[in-house]
Parts: C-alpha cells; sequence; structure tokens
C-alpha cells in the first residue's frame, strides 16, 4: 500500500504478521520525482532464463492441489492471456490445459536434484528449476553442477522451510550473485522467484522483488478473489475475477514502482534493497536482508 | 542573497582537433555562471590531456592524517612498482587535504589496489579515499563553490589547460556534503563524471557492482556512475556507445546480463574518457527527461551543460540543441561529433535570431536576477514602456509582472521561469530560452524569436506564448482554461515527449515550419496528449498513433489476443492483422473488435482515470479556422513570415488531438 503520514498501516498500528510488514519504501521525495503510471511508462515486465519467456509482471500463479478445479482451471487461462506462468503444484496437467502448455511450471515428480525439487517448464527438455525451502541452510548450492538449471524457486510452503521467505530471497539472491560461473556472478543466468501461499498483494509482491526475486509465486490470495469456497460462481465469473486480481495487482505494481521512482522492474527493482527501509526489525534481520534502519541515508 | 535553489550544475568542454586547449579560466567562468544551482557544499573539475602518454597514474586520495598517509603509501607499495610521492596538492577543507603520487602500476593493479585500498579506508570511520587513479584524467574536487574549489588547489596560478574539462556545483541530496569525498566529479580509470539527479536504481546498482570487483562505495548515487561505464567499458570492453545506451535504460526487450547497470530516476550527467588515442565527452538525459542538458558547438569547441548560458558564457555563437529524453551526445576530440543526442537537430536547432543588441539597452551582465528584476520594476514605476536589457544571458524569473502596454525585450539567453504568473504585457527574447517559460501565466504575450526549452507553458492560463523554434519535452503540461480566458502556445519547429500531457483547456499548436517539405519527419516525441481531459492539440503532418497517449506494451496485448483466439472468441486473422502494427492502440482493437473480446480486452487499456483521446488527421475546416486563424496570423506577423507560408501551412492536414466529449467552444478568437 501507498501511505504517507497518519498510515494506519503495519507496523506501526496495525499489528505487523510477516517481515515485509517491517519493510517501508523509501517514497519518491522532490529531487526524485514519482512516476504517474496512469500517463507515463512503468515496465513491468520480466524475463526468464534458459527458455525465453516473457513475463508482463513480476507474478506467477501458483495452482496448488487443493484448490477447486474451476479455480484450476480459472488461474491456468489467466496466466496465459495475461502474460505470466502457472505453476501447478502436480507433475501432470488436467484435460483440457495443454493449450496452455506455454505458461506451465510443473513439479516434476520423476528427479529430484541435490535432494530438492524439481520444477519444469511443460513442454521444454532440458532446462529446469531447483525447488528449495525457506531456508538459509543452503550446503547443497556450494558444490553443485548448474548444467541445465535455469532458475531458484523459494518456497515457504516446501517441506522443511524454517526461515521466513523475505530473509531466504535475499540470502539466495545475494549466494548466487557471490558464486561465478565463467568469471560471472551466477545470479546473471539464473531466475529466482519466491513463493509463499501467504502472498497477500502487490505490496508483498514489490518488496519481495527489492529482495532479489525476479518473479513472486502467489498462491491463496487467488483463492480468496475467486470467492467460490461453498458458493457456485459459474466458471467464467471465476475466471474473471482472477483475471481481475492479476491486472490489479499490475497496476498497483506499477504504483508503488513509480511512487519510488522507479520506471523499469526488470532492470531497476529487482534486489534493489536501497529502497527498503526496516521498522523494528533486529539488526541481525537487517543484516541478513541487507536492508537498512529506517531514518539512515 | 538568492535564496531559491535548484539542482546541480554540470558542465563540459572539449577543444575541437586543432583548437587551442580550454583553459581553466573558460571552464571557472562557466560554471559559476550556474553558481546558483549549486552551494558551498561542493564543486570539482577534471581535466584531460592526452599528451600524458607513457606517463604514470596520477593517484589522488583525500587524506586525514598523515597516519593514513603512511597507510595507503605502504599499501600502495604492495602494487607499484614505482611510487613517486607529490605531497599535498590543495589546502586541507573541512579535515580532509588531498595528496598526490605518481604510481607505476597497469590499470588492472589499480583497480584492485584502489578497491582494497579504498574498502580499508572507510570500513571504520571515514579515513580517507582515493578519488582519481588515471593517467590521462586529473581531477580537483572540494567542499566549496568551483571558485573556492579552483583556489584550493591553485588552479588559475597554475594556468591549467587541458583537452577537456568537466565541472560540477553540487546541491548536495544523497549524502550530507560536507566532505570532500562526496563532491564531484567521480573517477575511476580514465572515466570521470559530474551528475544531477538522483538515481532510484542506485540499490540494483550497488547490487552489480558488488560482485564484479567494487566493493567500496561512499554513498551517493553519482559515483556508481563513473564506475559502472569504468566496468562496462574496460572490463567487459563494450564500445562506449553500447554502455551509454545500457545506462540510459531502454525499455527491457529481452535477459540482460548488464540490467544492474541500468540507471533509473533522473539523470543529466556528463563524463570524459580517454583510451590513449583519444579524448571523448559523452552526455547523457534520463529517459523522462527530468533534469536539464543541453549541447553545442562553435569552430574551437564542443559544450555540455546544464543550462545554455553556460555555452554562452564562452560562446555568442555556438548552436545549442537539448538532448532528447534518454538522449546520448558523445564526441571525441579527433572525430568531433559522433553521436548527436537527438535526430535532425541541424534541421530543428538552428539560430534564428540575428538581432543586433541596441546600443541603448541596459547592460545586464555582471547582475543577479535579481538586481535585474529590480531594475525592470523601478523602470516600469517610472512609466518605461519599452524596456531592453542586452547581455541577459540565465538570469531567471524575468517578466514577472509586466503592466498592460508595457513591452520587455530580452537580448541574449532568458534562464529558466521567464513570464512565471505574468498576466499582461509583452516579453520579447532575442535568442533562446531556457526552462520553464510561461508557467502558470495567465494573461500577456511571451515571443521568443529562438527555441525554449522544457516545461514551456506548464499551467498556462491565459495570453500567447510564441516560440520560432522547438521546445523541448512536457510542454503545455496542466495546459487550462476559463470562461473567456483561452491561452494558446504557437511552436515553430517541434516538440519532444509529453506535449499536452494532462492537458485541460486552450489551444496548442506544432507547425514544424522548417520540416514543410519533409513527410517523413515526425513534430512530437512520445507520450502526446497522455492524461488529456480539455483543450485541443494540432500538429501538422500525421503523427504516428503510437506517439499518442500511452498504449500497453504491444507484447501483453498480442498475448492476450491469442488467449482469445483460443476461447474461440476471435480469429486468429485478427490476430495477425493487429500484429503487424508498430504499436496497437484502442482505437486499433476497436477497428477490429467488438463485444464480448472487446470487452475483455479493454481492460489492458483502459481504467477508472481513462479518458479517451479523439484523434483526427485532416484538412482544416471552417471550426478550425475560427479558432486558429487570428492567433497564426498573429504569429506569422511576428516573424516575419511569408503569406504564401501561412497559406501552404493551413492547406497542409493536420492531426488534432482532443478529449471524447470534451468541447472546444467555437467563438472566434480575436485578432
Amino acid at each position: 500500500m501507498i501511505a504517507s503520514m497518519g498510515s494506519t498501516g503495519p507496523p506501526n498500528v496495525e499489528e505487523p504478521v510477516f517481515i515485509r510488514d517491517h519493510l517501508v519504501c523509501d517514497g519518491a521525495q522532490v529531487t526524485r520525482p514519482s512516476i504517474d503510471p496512469y500517463r507515463e511508462p512503468v515496465d513491468t515486465q520480466i524475463y526468464l532464463h534458459g527458455v525465453g519467456i516473457r513475463l508482463s509482471q513480476p507474478l506467477i500463479l501458483s495452482v496448488h492441489p487443493d484448490y477447486p478445479s474451476v479455480v484450476r482451471r480459472a488461474l491456468v487461462r489467466a496466466a496465459y492471456n495475461l502474460g505470466l506462468l502457472a505453476y501447478i503444484r502436480g507433475t501432470n496437467l488436467a484435460a483440457g490445459e495443454e493449450v496452455y502448455g506455454g505458461r506451465i511450471l510443473l513439479d516434476d515428480g520423476s528427479r529430484s536434484h541435490a535432494g530438492l525439487g524439481v520444477v519444469r517448464y511443460y513442454g521444454h527438455n532440458g532446462p529446469i528449476m531447483l525447488k528449495t525451502p525457506s531456508t538459509i541452510g543452503l550446503e547443497w548450492a556450494a558444490n553443485l553442477s548448474w548444467k541445465n538449471i535455469v532458475g531458484v524457486i523459494v518456497d515457504e510452503d516446501h517441506a522443511g522451510s524454517d526461515t521466513p521467505i523475505e530473509v531466504a530471497t535475499s540470502h539466495v539472491d545475494r549466494m548466487l550473485r557471490r558464486i561465478s560461473s565463467d568469471g560471472q556472478p551466477m545470479r546473471d543466468r539464473i531466475t529466482l522467484i519466491a513463493s509463499s501461499r501467504s502472498i497477500r498483494g502487490a505490496d508483498d509482491i514489490f518488496k519481495l522483488v527489492a529482495l532479489g526475486a525476479d518473479a513472486v509465486a502467489l498462491g491463496d490470495a487467488a483463492l480468496i478473489a475467486a470467492d467460490c469456497i461453498g458458493k457456485t460462481p459459474s466458471e467464467d465469473i471465476v475466471y474473471e475475477r482472477i483475471e481481475n486480481l492479476a491486472i490489479a495487482l499490475q497496476k498497483e505494481v506499477k504504483l508503488l514502482a513509480g511512487a519510488a521512482g522507479v520506471s523499469s522492474i526488470y532492470t531497476s527493482l529487482v534486489g534493489n534493497r536501497e529502497l527498503l527501509r526496516a521498522i523494528g526489525l533486529d539488526a541481525d534481520t537487517r543484516a541478513r536482508l541487507g536492508v537498512k534502519l529506517a531514518g539512515v541515508g | 542573497m538568492e535564496i531559491v535553489k535548484s539542482g546541480c550544475g554540470i558542465l563540459g568542454i572539449m577543444r575541437k582537433q586543432g583548437a587551442s586547449k580550454v583553459r581553466v579560466e573558460e571552464t571557472l567562468n562557466s560554471i559559476e555562471c550556474v553558481r546558483y544551482r549549486g552551494s558551498r557544499l561542493g564543486a570539482g573539475f577534471a581535466v584531460y590531456d592526452l599528451g600524458r602518454k607513457g606517463q604514470p597514474i596520477i593517484l589522488k586520495a583525500f587524506v586525514n592524517s598523515e597516519e593514513t598517509v603512511e597507510w595507503i603509501s605502504t599499501a600502495l607499495g604492495e602494487y607499484a612498482s614505482n611510487i613517486l610521492t607529490l605531497g599535498f596538492d590543495s589546502i586541507p577543507v573541512n579535515s580532509f587535504a588531498s595528496w598526490t603520487a605518481y604510481v607505476e602500476m597497469d590499470y588492472e593493479t589499480a583497480r584492485e589496489a584502489v578497491n582494497r585500498i579504498n574498502s580499508h579506508l572507510l570500513a571504520d570511520g571515514i579515513k580517507g579515499r582515493i578519488y582519481s587513479w588515471g593517467r590521462y584524467v586529473n581531477v580537483f574536487k572540494g567542499v566549496g563553490y568551483p571558485s573556492d574549489v579552483c583556489s584550493y588547489y591553485g588552479l588559475a596560478d597554475k594556468g591549467l589547460e587541458g583537452d577537456l574539462w568537466l565541472a560540477h556545483t553540487r546541491q548536495p541530496t544523497n549524502s550530507p556534503g560536507v566532505y570532500p569525498i562526496w563532491s564531484h566529479p567521480f573517477a575511476s580509470h580514465e572515466w570521470a563524471i559530474v551528475h544531477n539527479g538522483d538515481v532510484s536504481s542506485f540499490g540494483a546498482n550497488i547490487e552489480f557492482l558488488r560482485y564484479r570487483g567494487y566493493e567500496s562505495f561512499v554513498g551517493t548515487d553519482s559515483e556508481v556512475i563513473a564506475y559502472i561505464l569504468d566496468y562496462l567499458t574496460n572490463v567487459e570492453e563494450l564500445p562506449i556507445s553500447e554502455a551509454a545506451h545500457l545506462l540510459t535504460n531502454p525499455p527491457a526487450d529481452g535477459l540482460s546480463i548488464y540490467r544492474g547497470a541500468c540507471l533509473d530516476g533522473p539523470f543529466s550527467v556528463i563524463a570524459g574518457y580517454c583510451d590513449g588515442q583519444d579524448v571523448y565527452m559523452l552526455a547523457l538525459a534520463d529517459r523522462s527527461k527530468f533534469r536539464p542538458l543541453v549541447v553545442g558547438e562553435d569552430d574551437e569547441r564542443i559544450y555540455a551543460a546544464s543550462e545554455e548560458a553556460e555555452i554562452r558564457t564562452i560562446s555568442a555563437k555556438a548552436r545549442v540543441w537539448p538532448l532528447s529524453p534518454g538522449g546520448i551526445f558523445l564526441a571525441s576530440l579527433r572525430k568531433g561529433i559522433i553521436l548527436s543526442g537527438r535526430e535532425n537537430f541541424k534541421l530543428f536547432y538552428r539560430i534564428y535570431c540575428n538581432h543586433q543588441q541596441p546600443d541603448d539597452a541596459l547592460d545586464v551582465s555582471g547582475m543577479t536576477a535579481s538586481q535585474v528584476n529590480r531594475l525592470v520594476k523601478k523602470l516600469v514605476e517610472n512609466g518605461v514602456r519599452e524596456i531592453r536589457l542586452k547581455n541577459v544571458n540565465g538570469h531567471r524569473y524575468l517578466g514577472i509582472n509586466i503592466p498592460e502596454g508595457t513591452r520587455l525585450h530580452i537580448y541574449g539567453v532568458a534562464g529558466n521561469c521567464l513570464a512565471n504568473f505574468n498576466k499582461s504585457g509583452e516579453i520579447i527574447v532575442y535568442g533562446n530560452a531556457q526552462d520553464d517559460v510561461g508557467d502558470a501565466m495567465y494573461g500577456g504575450r511571451v515571443i521568443i524569436h529562438g527555441d525554449a526549452r522544457d516545461v514551456v507553458g506548464q499551467a498556462l492560463q491565459g495570453g500567447e506564448i510564441f516560440v520560432r523554434g522547438s521546445v523541448g519535452n512536457r510542454a503545455a503540461i496542466q495546459m487550462r482554461e476559463f470562461h473567456g480566458n483561452r491561452p494558446y502556445l504557437v511552436i515553430g519547429g517541434r516538440t519532444d515527449d509529453y506535449l499536452g500531457e494532462y492537458m485541460a483547456g486552450g489551444v496548442v499548436f506544432v507547425l514544424g515550419i522548417d520540416a514543410l517539405e519533409r513527410d517523413d519527419i515526425q513534430l512530437v516525441g512520445h507520450y502526446t496528449a497522455t492524461g488529456m481531459v480539455g483543450g485541443r492539440i494540432y500538429i501538422r503532418g500525421e503523427v504516428e498513433r503510437s506517439r499518442i497517449s500511452l498504449n500497453p506494451p504491444k507484447a501483453d496485448v498480442m498475448q492476450y489476443l491469442d488467449g482469445l483466439a483460443k476461447e474461440g472468441l476471435i480469429d486468429y486473422a485478427a490476430v495477425k492483422s493487429l500484429g503487424e502494427m508498430k504499436a496497437i492502440t484502442y482505437d486499433d482493437v476497436r477497428k477490429i473488435l467488438s463485444g464480448e473480446p472487446l470487452r475483455r480486452i479493454s481492460k489492458l487499456y483502459r481504467s477508472k482515470y481513462y479518458k479517451e483521446l479523439r484523434i483526427d488527421y485532416r484538412m482544416l475546416s471552417d471550426d478550425d479556422h475560427g479558432i486558429m486563424d487570428g492567433v497564426l496570423k498573429r504569429f506569422f506577423r511576428e516573424f516575419h513570415f511569408e503569406e504564401r507560408l501561412y497559406d501552404r501551412l493551413l492547406s497542409s492536414r493536420f492531426t488534432v488531438i482532443e478529449p471524447v466529449g470534451g468541447s472546444l467552444p467555437l467563438e472566434k478568437a480575436e485578432e
């Protein structure tokens, strides 16, 4: 959310729930004018390694096995139409999904890599993404052969997660920058995705991107937007709700970026911890995030 | 005392081949002309000398104590084959003095040494900083105004001259500025840069550099620009033009391993470089053009500056033009201008005005803007109706409170904020005017015989502004009208981006008089009329629709169309025909789709705040003539154009833009 003085947002008035609720963004100021996305371009597209896929915004729609099939169908269709990715937590497509296969991620049940989950782009043989629990214990990374690996998904819902997604995302981003691949930071050829069922909206997405994620996989927010638990809205209505959610998230990401004076997410926001400041976080957590205390220039 | 502050002031002056070297006095006089853009919190110079080929690296550091000097010397000893200590070259200011040594080592070793030494010097409080280490470049900077820094180092006494000079006067925004380590220029290898702006990508740039051998940062956004240029051109060996292209951050169109090198937010940068064979001057503007930047040349020199007045201090006859939004200017000593910073600069940016300064005009050279305005006020009070000022050079806030029947004639360069809030009288500029002409002006007339720069006619709400030449970015933004009070802005040349952004009233004309024979030239930049809610814009010739308003990325529209086709709602022929367009506007979509598919895809274009524009390319109607004849006749008369040119112009087709449902009452404007 964008707020000014007198805000009731977390962490000062509303109770903070997550680490990201303690992070605020340094808004634009006199010397750095805000960009109004209604009149000026704010580029939200993101490019993914290995498959040449362009996301229209840093957003992936997760499809968990417990979601009603009407929601699953809507997520897959909306992800396709809006230039996103649907990440189906399972190893197979359902009937009728193949037509949207160009924008689907699947768990690869048959393979595991260094004890981690493997995720693949449907229809692309060869390139894979590794899925790690949200943790800073990354012993697997040191001696890994990165051949064929084009991405890392930090998944807070994955078994073994013991660290908040914000800290783990920042940690993996910097680890990938430190590891060298032919003299260049490994991060240059690896896409980093932060995933959690707990992502609530554009502010969460914005903050995780600033902490180093190229894109954020959102979960139950879509289920809530579909509003179909215990009700039976038509397929088209569920689709429309999810489409509207994704379009609204893009508008909000643009507003947040514009307020920070950022006109390009892909080049200027990813990993830009300098735009964030922490309120009420201990020094250790701030250091792990790479975020300064609020009030520090 | 001047109390109104601006952004920093920047400057670059390079000699042309065969011309005399640039002297420190030229540079100092030029940057001091925009003293009000800076503060006592930092200034500096960089000078390049191609003649130093084969000489050792000049390594310069700010140090707070003899102990630090010892430490640096010892540390350097581990890297250099030979060190010749020259000692201090400036008097100490705010606990730091500048120390210099000649060191024999190769660049790669030097880069590594500087990184290590600087990391140590900042690790535990600020003990010092190596701030320059080139063979051909020498930086002089400190806390003070440019004239102060010049005397700290005794530059004038030394009679220093060079092939290229950069200069900076600083208005700190990102660091306190109390220590010289935060002053500009920032340098790395043979690059030195001066910057005006506030880079929002700073954190992403730091993440990019930190794992590429640059680990020590003083904490200002400007410093990273020098490191990025050094890294891209020297480590990655990209051509300068390609590195510059990355810095200006054009919309990403694919994966880039250099994305962290892109700058975002406001910046005007002037940079110098020497590769041992040639000396280069590079100037960059951000894509929104949030900071001023002009470039120019005459027979002897090539210039880049925040304000035209800096150039005019040295050269009355230089041709001067502004960088386009996201523009790149590159020139070298041996090759001259390599990239001009914009298209068609020779066609549109020329010296239109050859008026001689009258002998009896009041000479305002050496006067501050306030002194000039007090003088004008006194003359007005004494009933003088024709006031003539000569040698005007960047004086700001002129033309305020000019009474009815009074004319203010300005010979020279009118500074920023001309005719702001003015309501009557006439202001005539025989030359160019800088940024922000006629802001919130609500009456009277401004006539500019040359060009005007950015944001001309912002919130203009009455009266007329005539510009013979071209204007820059964001002309006529928020222009509005009230009952019986309709403003007119007439531009003889062309405009850059955001013409008529959230315009609410009044009439704008863009005539392209110097390009009447050229159908291939676009007279406006991009994002024309974004958020426009009232008034009307006439642009001669057919404006590409992709230059009007703000459209969603074509890739997003194509993806959605593909989805609609998959659902069987449209056929692939429709997708294909739209795909052939350069940019897909809402108008284009509506011509092909209707009903449910149109409703669906509209979401990519429309929102709560969307106001549709009506865009026609057509011959002028009687109604149009009713609106424009009077004002255009006055424009043509003012600049002494021939009658047949007027007829020719009015028989052209125009792109006419206004909001749908917006109404421009067709009362005939008085002549």
